[in-house]
């Protein structure tokens, strides 16, 4: 047993979303990981909610944290000229460097894979930008907030003849970093065999579009902008989602809903079963999956006018039970108290040095001999200087304490 | 590549995933692995849904099938036979990794469970994936992209505050998933580099699925804040204002965040979209000398932003997408279209950037144009090496050439429905 990337060490120079939650899985895997930020520029997630008792600070906040659980947090201005030979030592020491800034920005201090492989021409360095270190658009900056539009998600999450949109939150951030670590791990994979580094240029955009690709293909050979179906399935009929019983919502329609999917005519028939042989049920249009298609509009209204006196949770454990897919819509309330998150590991509590115990989002598999863990809590910013820049680094007390009254640590 | 060769081209990859798990072995192909997936006898159901080319609905046609199968070389085995399994469990001594979608426990049915496969390979990786992992009380529910976008909290904060909570159509919790089984594999194989051990990945698609809620967990937990969909406005569950997000223009919609929480971030972005209007006449005075950096926008009345975002809706109202997001370009604003589907082949970045690849399909006699692997490595977009796989394709090259069956058997094996 051991953390599957124990002596991997990565020089982390990424920011906001996508950087930092890519990077976050190779420490939560046991790599070495210094992060690097600065006062004179804050990660902008650190301003950002929630904060602990509300109250807004760059260390009170566990939006950043969340994003940055086992890595050691390290302050640094790279504005600052003697920065620049600190940050040179760190990517000595590192295996891996990467870094989240609009294009150029890395060049500018000479710390772009170009120059970073002309002294270490093995590093594995990871740079990702909204739309790609090359191409027209490569300078323009962003969110995923914004990306997330340009990819196609705020369109496909709409109901037909509705405004646009969307996922909460900068959704193709959620995206991305599944596809740079796997880059990221290819490339070590590569270098352990043959002594070989690599640049990888992660375009957001271009990972963000391959959880929409057999759309984006029915556009590009087909001419054909897709249909928005709102929650139905082409495969399945009843496939949307039901109210229930409980209290209204600030804009007056149902808080408690739950999905049901039939994609079976047994899941059909337990379906009915469940809802006690109703009369309409039973009818011959909707004995068939055609049938229910064709009128899905009244099935819809049937089965919302049952489910509506329904306690969601329970009827979700007894449509389970016998084989009718169902899941209750979970808020984040909700996820709190989910029995299975609970057993799975879904939030874990850390200790965090300015907000105190607070959970942290938990890790999407497991491994059976290297499990991963959430070692440490977000680091407030600088709290690991000490650590990374006499210990790792092995600068000298008196140097150190030069180059900090100097603020290069700022 | 690096210099000509695919990161991960000496491994060898058993895909037995069923629909949800595909992209998993999608993503190891793109960086080189020999992934091989495996169909049952009559191919794959995923190639029952579309969207299909040219709306012809066939399993040869399926650009759902195709998407996820890209790069992979494809072969039939029916896993409920014994013949089957035999066949398999030859198999799956050659390989560095195996993927499974299976519900919980019909592995273990077919004999072929970790402690199984352990033996058969003792350095062997077994990535599965289902919606809620191996083990715990919902386990064996069944799991469909819509019960996983539900149960893991995304359909809440989709959608429109006035309406039921909206799935994303094209399925989400499978690929969050598929995706996070790909990075765990990818975790296992860096162990196993070092070590020679093989491992167990367990796969939660939804927790997967949780991780995309970004501070929505968070504000619960510090703040018992319950974030709730908001159709085309973000931060009413958060602050006291409600701030637009994708705006009407002249053909359709944009994104831009005027200001808000990521003021200090965003401020630049708005002042430049000041003066493109200043630029046209079309800034009101008060405009030119607001603060935008210094308000707060968290406690301000409805009204008052309202009444100030008021002439950014009618200039985005006066111009088409294509016209405000060049002037975004040019000018450093933080805008971007609301992108449609039949968009994206015309956007220049991703045509720029050789995203789009057209490979050939020569029983269509047509070449398809395929959204190309997400990374550029060592400078180079990873290749398209092979169209996805017809139905039982490489069967005689698997079976035959690599596991040394004979034709006539291959063909007796066929005709029984084993293969």
């Amino acid at each position: 047993m051991g953390d599957a990337l124990a002596g991997l060490k990565v020089a982390d120079f990424t920011w906001v979303g996508v950087g930092p939650v890519t990077i976050k899985s190779l420490a939560d895997h046991g790599a070495t990981v210094v992060h690097v930020e600065s006062h004179n520029r804050v990660d902008v997630l650190r301003n950002a909610p929630p904060f602990k008792d509300r109250e807004q600070g760059i260390n009170h906040g566990s939006f950043f944290a969340n994003f940055n659980t086992s890595k050691l947090g390290v302050s640094l201005n790279l504005a600052h000229p003697k920065a620049l030979a600190v940050a040179k030592r760190l990517i000595e020491w590192s295996d891996v460097v990467a870094e989240s800034f609009t294009p150029g920005t890395m060049a500018k201090w000479g710390l772009d894979y170009e120059s970073v492989r002309s002294w270490q021409p093995d590093v594995v360095y990871y740079s990702t930008c909204q739309l790609g270190q090359t191409g027209p658009w490569a300078p323009h900056p962003g969110y995923g907030t914004q990306l997330a539009a340009l990819a196609g998600f705020y369109h496909l999450a709409s109901w037909p003849g509705g405004e646009p949109a969307g996922p909460y939150g900068a959704y193709t951030d959620f995206i991305s970093p599944r596809f740079g670590i796997t880059a990221i791990l290819a490339a070590l994979d590569h270098r352990r065999r043959t002594g070989k580094g690599t640049h990888v240029d992660l375009s957001q955009l271009e990972a963000g579009v391959q959880f929409i690709g057999p759309y984006l293909m029915d556009a590009l050979n087909n001419e054909h902008e897709p249909a928005l179906p709102g929650n139905s399935d082409p495969l399945a009929a009843p496939h949307g989602v039901y109210p229930c019983h409980g209290p209204m919502t600030e804009s007056g329609i149902p808080e408690h809903w739950i999905a049901i999917a039939v994609f079976e005519e047994e899941q059909w028939r337990s379906l009915c079963g469940v809802l006690g042989g109703p009369e309409w049920a039973a009818e011959p249009r909707f004995a068939s999956l055609q049938g229910r298609k064709e009128h899905e509009a009244e099935l819809d209204e049937r089965l919302g006018e049952w489910t509506r006196d329904q306690e969601a949770q329970r009827l979700m454990s007894r449509l389970q039970k016998v084989g009718v897919p169902a899941g209750v819509v979970q808020s984040c309330e909700a996820l709190h108290v989910d029995p299975q998150l609970a057993h799975w590991g879904g939030f874990l509590e850390l200790e965090h040095q300015e907000i105190g115990r607070h959970l942290y989002d938990g890790l999407s598999f497991k491994l059976s001999k290297s499990p991963g863990r959430l070692s440490r809590s977000g680091p407030v910013l600088g709290q690991h200087n000490d650590e990374v820049y006499k210990g790792i680094l092995g600068m000298d007390p008196e140097e150190y304490e030069a180059l900090k009254a100097d603020g290069v640590f700022e | 590549m690096v210099d000509g060769e695919l990161p991960l081209s000496p491994y060898r990859v058993l895909d037995l995933t069923v629909e949800n798990g595909h992209q998993c072995g999608r993503v190891l192909a793109d960086f080189g692995a020999d992934v091989i997936k495996v169909e049952p006898p009559g191919g794959d159901p995923a190639r029952r849904r579309g969207p299909f080319y040219q709306h012809v609905e066939d399993p040869e046609r399926s650009f759902n099938f195709w998407f996820h199968n890209l790069n992979k070389r494809g072969i039939t085995l029916d896993l409920a036979s014994p013949d089957g399994q035999e066949l398999f469990q030859r198999l799956a001594r050659r390989v560095d990794v195996l993927i499974e979608s299976f519900p919980p426990g019909y592995m273990e049915s077919v004999g072929l469970g970790p402690s199984a496969l352990e033996r058969l390979n003792p350095g062997l990786i077994v990535t599965s994936l289902t919606g809620f992992g191996q083990s715990g009380p919902h386990a064996d529910y069944l799991a469909p992209d819509i019960v996983v976008q539900a149960l893991g909290g995304l359909m809440y904060v989709t959608g429109d505050v006035h309406r039921p909570p909206l799935r994303i159509t094209p399925p989400q919790a499978y690929a969050h998933g598929a995706m996070e089984a790909a990075v765990g594999t990818m975790h296992a194989l860096f162990y196993k580099g070092n070590s020679g051990e093989g491992q167990r990945v367990d796969t939660s698609a939804q927790q997967a699925v949780v991780w995309s809620l970004m501070n929505a967990t968070g504000m619960w937990d510090l703040n018992r804040v319950n974030v709730i969909r908001e159709g085309a406005l973000r931060g009413g569950t958060v602050y006291t204002v409600k701030r637009r997000l994708n705006w009407p223009c002249k053909d359709g919609y944009i994104t831009c965040t005027i200001a808000g929480s990521q003021a200090a971030a965003t401020g630049g972005s708005t002042s430049n979209l000041i003066q493109w209007m200043i630029d046209e006449g079309t800034a009101p005075e008060f405009l030119r000398y607001y603060d935008f950096a210094g308000t707060d926008w968290v406690n301000m009345p409805q009204e008052e932003y309202d009444f100030i975002v008021g002439p950014f809706g009618d200039f985005f109202q006066s111009k088409t997408k294509k016209e405000l997001f060049e002037g975004a370009l040019e000018r450093r604003i933080l805008l971007y279209p609301v992108a449609t589907m039949t968009d994206h082949p015309q956007n220049r970045q991703l045509n720029a950037r050789g995203f789009f690849v057209k490979v050939f399909h020569p029983e269509l006699g047509v070449d398809i144009t395929y959204p190309g692997p997400a990374a550029v490595l060592g400078g180079q977009r990873l290749p398209v090496r092979l169209r996805p796989p017809l139905i039982g394709e490489h069967n005689r090259e698997v079976y035959c050439d690599e596991l040394g069956i004979s034709a006539e058997r291959l063909a007796e094996l066929e005709q029984r429905g084993v293969l």
